[in-house]
């Protein structure tokens, strides 16, 4: 994935200013910053839900800018959302068909029932093994704690086999264990999955990739592997100013 | 008490609902053969009446229901099959088969382009196209008199003889509505249906997850189109007639009210509901000629009071009694959450 | 003002200005073929009549769809029992007038006794299922049947009009040779004015301020210390009242009967399909685009003409879901 020299604005507010970020495959990266830098708003845009104002968004060697974010979730992008986005009606296993079906041909099956493709079931099952949530299968969402809804988000975003995974605040709104747990499970994910991960908390954030993108009112102040990151004087005062 | 075991009272749980449904379905199979041996030829056409009704209402549901679009205009396309039978019939010589033919084509014709026009909306959008869709199909049914006869309606259409008698017309609804029923059954545990439901909780959460709604919405109007159809070439040869009033937005709205009526999202829901409304509509009118209004305050009371119908209140009270043995959904439940949220990862 | 403020400022304007042109060249693309087509087919005197009827219907059109957006922009409720509204507010102003002689009262009874309707519906039916989308929607169209029937029962099924003053009887002259009836040109200039007092609540105060803020910010307004039920409660009667009121004017050159308060409804509809949800403007020019599209329609092809509100509908939903002026959702 390459995001080229990108801005967005909303009407008045510049959300993201000239920002570039380069994920090669298999890369881990974190985005960090205060609130308001633009995190979430560049995760919109390499997902499709908000058009770049100016530059590019290139994904898996094209030129995807102005893809519709269905069309993106096809090639291969998946992402969770900060503040989880659930199907609550329906149960742990029927979320995660709805996800895995989406970028299969199945999709347009209306003349046999879900459970004779093979195929989602066992992109299903891999997704739930992955989270370790097999044993919640049946469970209605609605019915869960707030910690399950974050594991199945993930889920939610594996189970279509992406290429490369935006994950935006996974930790948000855990206890410190549940935090702990969640390291654990981003860190045990594939190897060959690119990753870009937003997350508040450093300690977690810096541990679990290889480069970090800081920004900070929509424009970049830094970059580098997380020991350049823990030491860099700006992000300090970024992070002191604001925490 | 460990996963392990409440999984398996999950599944002990299951047949004992699936066993009352499939016995409540054989039974109510061998009362629709065995009954119309019984009944006057008044009661038979009442419930060949709900019957196509059903079907009608449960292909509104499909949208209604499952995918959470509400359609208030699905009449326009119940009603151009309908007229398509009814034109060949009627102004031209042309035969059973021509005229079954044109009625589907129209009644396709008609979903296509609800479908193209709605497609990309959603909400109160969508359900404002669709009055706006249904009243046109309305609007030109009592302009075009060559085509329409305008309020005077199409007469002379005619059951082909075989199946002339109400009670032989009565198997023929049921084994159609029946098959169709089986058909809509299939196509709400398919991928499409399960894509449906998901539609119906978020649409921009469909999109981000690949989905193309747009297409899907379309789909989703071509197959309920398709069952609304065969209902409209049911119902004209029920009635022998067409005029402009099964084109009206009551006749949009009436599949509307017996889904939510029988419980909304299911397909046994319509079902019920269309049985309720056809009987109610028909004696309440014996007795007093104000069937709007009722049919209003029904909508009214079922909307602030009971929306999930009257499945939603037997699945309340079913699970309940499943919950006082200990083997109901609140049980289970309570068991996962017992269990941590996050296992070691 | 920086700099980038200035540029970004530049930036929006450019946005509207840009989106504008499309709506415009859209709106001309389907207009300069037909206005070219009608011409040939009729005289030029004919043309005039035809385009005031249209902008005389579109004129009533504007009274109902412009309450019915402003409802839907505050409180996020589709009010179909707005054609409801219209019929049973006309059948009561004609009463009224057939009683105490005065048209004037007889406006007033119509948009007063829907006004009291208005009150019960919200207060009592819609405050219930408030923000559940499809049931308020549903609700109000099964109240639509109610008064529907009560209406069929009260004043029966024969077609209705209203008596008139005198000096809103007959025709007006324009130079030598043209003539058009008076009450529709009085029609469109109370259509002026109310268009004028709403953009200018629309433009200039809070509660303005607060439609056009949308559903998103309401804890922002209630935050403000503006009491948003109070307003949403005020802004259902109004919007009751305007419908009430429109029943009576349309009683004075449209028929009433049965049957009438959907059609006024799908017309209205269209209105704000065409226009967009939610937006004043877009109410406005879909009453214009609405009216004159269905003047020449029944001038033309009389049997044509709903299919002849079909057809723009359908292109211009394909082009821009959310109608011609609406937000993007
Ligand atoms: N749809 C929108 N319209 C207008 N402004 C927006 C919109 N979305 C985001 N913004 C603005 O853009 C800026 C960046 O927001 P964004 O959500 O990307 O920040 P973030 O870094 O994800 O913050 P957080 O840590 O709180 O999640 C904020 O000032 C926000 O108010
Ligand atoms: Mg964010």
């Amino acid at each position: 994935m390459n995001v080229d020299d990108v801005t967005v604005r909303f009407g008045g507010v510049t959300a993201v200013n000239h920002v570039s970020l380069k994920v090669e495959g298999g890369q881990r990266w974190a985005v960090i910053g205060p609130n308001g830098a633009g995190k979430t708003t560049l995760f919109r845009t390499i997902s499709g839900e908000v058009f770049p104002t100016e530059g590019r968004v290139e994904l898996f060697g094209s030129d995807m800018s102005r893809a519709a974010p269905y069309q993106k979730a096809q090639r291969g992008v998946g992402r969770t959302y900060q503040v989880t986005e659930l199907f609550k009606e329906l149960t742990v296993e029927e979320n995660l068909i709805i996800a895995a079906q989406a970028v299969t041909k199945t999709r347009f099956c209306f003349w046999a029932p879900v459970r004779v493709r093979g195929e989602v079931d066992e992109m299903v099952a891999n997704a739930l093994e992955a989270v370790d949530l097999t044993s919640a299968r049946h469970t209605r969402v609605a019915d869960m704690s707030h910690g399950s809804h974050r594991q199945l988000e993930i889920a939610m975003a594996l189970s279509s086999n992406p290429k490369l995974l935006l994950l935006d605040e996974p930790a948000a709104g855990l206890s410190s264990a549940e935090r702990r747990m969640m390291k654990g499970l981003i860190n045990g994910l594939p190897r060959d999955l690119s990753i870009v991960l937003i997350e508040h908390d450093m300690d977690i954030a810096l541990d679990l990739v290889e480069r970090v993108l800081v920004l900070d009112n929509g424009s970049r102040i830094a970059e580098g592997d997380p020991d350049e990151i823990r030491t860099n004087q700006r992000v300090q005062d970024v992070y002191l100013k604001f925490d | 008490m460990s996963m392990i075991e409440s999984a398996g009272q999950a599944r002990k749980a299951l047949p004992i609902t699936a066993r009352v449904q499939l016995a409540m379905l054989a039974i109510a199979l061998v009362v629709a053969f065995i009954f119309p041996f019984l009944a006057s030829t008044f009661i038979l056409r009442l419930v060949t009446l709900a019957l196509v009704s059903a079907l009608f209402a449960m292909s509104v549901d499909l949208m209604a229901g499952y995918a959470g679009l509400v359609s208030l205009g699905h009449a326009g396309v119940l009603g151009s099959a309908m007229y398509g039978v009814g034109y060949v019939a009627s102004k031209t010589d042309g035969g059973f088969a021509l005229q079954l033919l044109v009625g589907f084509a129209a009644g396709i014709a008609a979903s296509v382009i609800f479908g193209l026009m709605a497609m990309r909306s959603s909400g109160v959008y969508f359900i404002l196209i669709t009055i706006a869709q249904g009243m046109i199909v309305w609007g030109l049914a009592t302009l075009l008199v060559k085509i329409t006869g305008a309020e005077n309606g199409l007469p002379g259409i005619r059951r082909p003889v075989v199946v002339e008698t109400e009670f032989r017309y009565y198997f023929v609804a049921l084994i159609v509505v029946l098959v169709s029923s089986v058909g809509l059954f299939i196509v709400v545990r398919s991928p499409v249906g399960f894509a449906l439901k998901g539609l119906r909780e978020s649409e921009t959460r469909m999109r981000m997850l690949g989905h193309n709604t747009t297409w899907l919405k379309f789909q989703m109007f071509m197959l309920s189109g398709f069952f609304a159809t065969i209902a409209g070439i049911l119902l004209v040869y029920l009635n022998e007639f067409v005029n402009p009033t099964d084109v009206i937005i009551a006749s949009s709205a009436l599949p509307v009210l017996m889904s939510i009526l029988g419980g909304i999202g299911t397909l046994i829901g319509p079902f019920i509901g269309a049985f309720v409304v056809v009987f109610l509509r028909n004696y309440v009118s014996l007795e007093i000629d104000r069937w709007q209004s009722i049919m209003g305050l029904t909508f009214i009371f079922v909307v602030l009071f009971a929306r999930d119908g009257l499945i939603g209140a037997v699945k309340k009270h079913w699970y309940k009694y499943l919950d006082s043995k200990g083997s109901g959904p609140a049980a289970l439940a309570a068991t996962e959450m017992a269990a941590p949220p996050l296992q070691s990862g | 003002m920086t700099e980038a403020a200035v540029e970004a400022e530049h930036v929006v304007v450019d946005s509207v200005v840009r989106d504008r042109i499309r709506v415009l060249i859209i709106t001309l693309a389907i207009a300069i073929p037909l206005i070219a087509w009608t011409l040939t087919q009729m005289s030029t005197l004919a043309f005039f009549t035809q385009i005031l009827n249209g902008l005389s219907f579109g004129a009533l059109l504007f009274f109902l769809a412009s309450g019915f957006t402003m409802i839907f922009g505050l409180m996020r409720i589709a009010n179909l029992a707005h054609g409801g509204f219209y019929l049973m507010g006309g059948y009561v102003g004609i009463t009224t007038t057939l009683v105490t002689g005065q048209f004037w009262l007889g406006l007033l009874a119509g948009g007063l006794v829907i006004s009291c309707l208005g009150l019960f519906v919200e207060r009592i039916l819609l405050r219930r299922i408030r923000g559940m989308e499809k049931p308020e929607v549903l609700l109000t169209i099964g109240l639509t049947f109610v008064i529907g029937d009560f209406s069929l029962a009260v004043w029966g099924g024969d077609p209705r009009q209203i008596e008139k003053p005198e000096y809103l009887k007959g025709a007006f002259q324009i130079g030598d040779s043209f003539f058009y009836p008076k009450y529709r040109l009085f029609v469109l200039a109370l259509a002026i004015l109310l268009g004028s007092f709403l953009f200018y609540i629309d433009r200039k105060t809070k509660i303005g301020a607060i439609v056009r803020a949308g559903v998103d910010d309401r804890e922002t307004v209630a935050a403000m210390g503006i009491n948003i039920k109070a307003v949403f409660t005020g802004a259902f009667i109004f919007g009751a009242f305007i419908a009430g009121m429109s029943g009576v004017i349309g009683a004075g050159f449209l028929s009433l009967l049965p049957g009438e308060d959907f059609v006024i409804l799908l017309f209205a509809l269209v209105v704000v399909i065409i226009g967009g949800l939610g937006s004043l403007e877009g109410a406005a020019l879909g009453a214009v685009v609405v009216g004159l599209i269905d003047a020449f329609a029944k001038a033309l092809v009389p049997e044509l003409s709903f299919f002849t509100l079909f057809a723009p509908m359908a292109i211009i939903l394909m082009v821009r879901p959310n109608g011609l002026l609406g937000r993007a959702s």
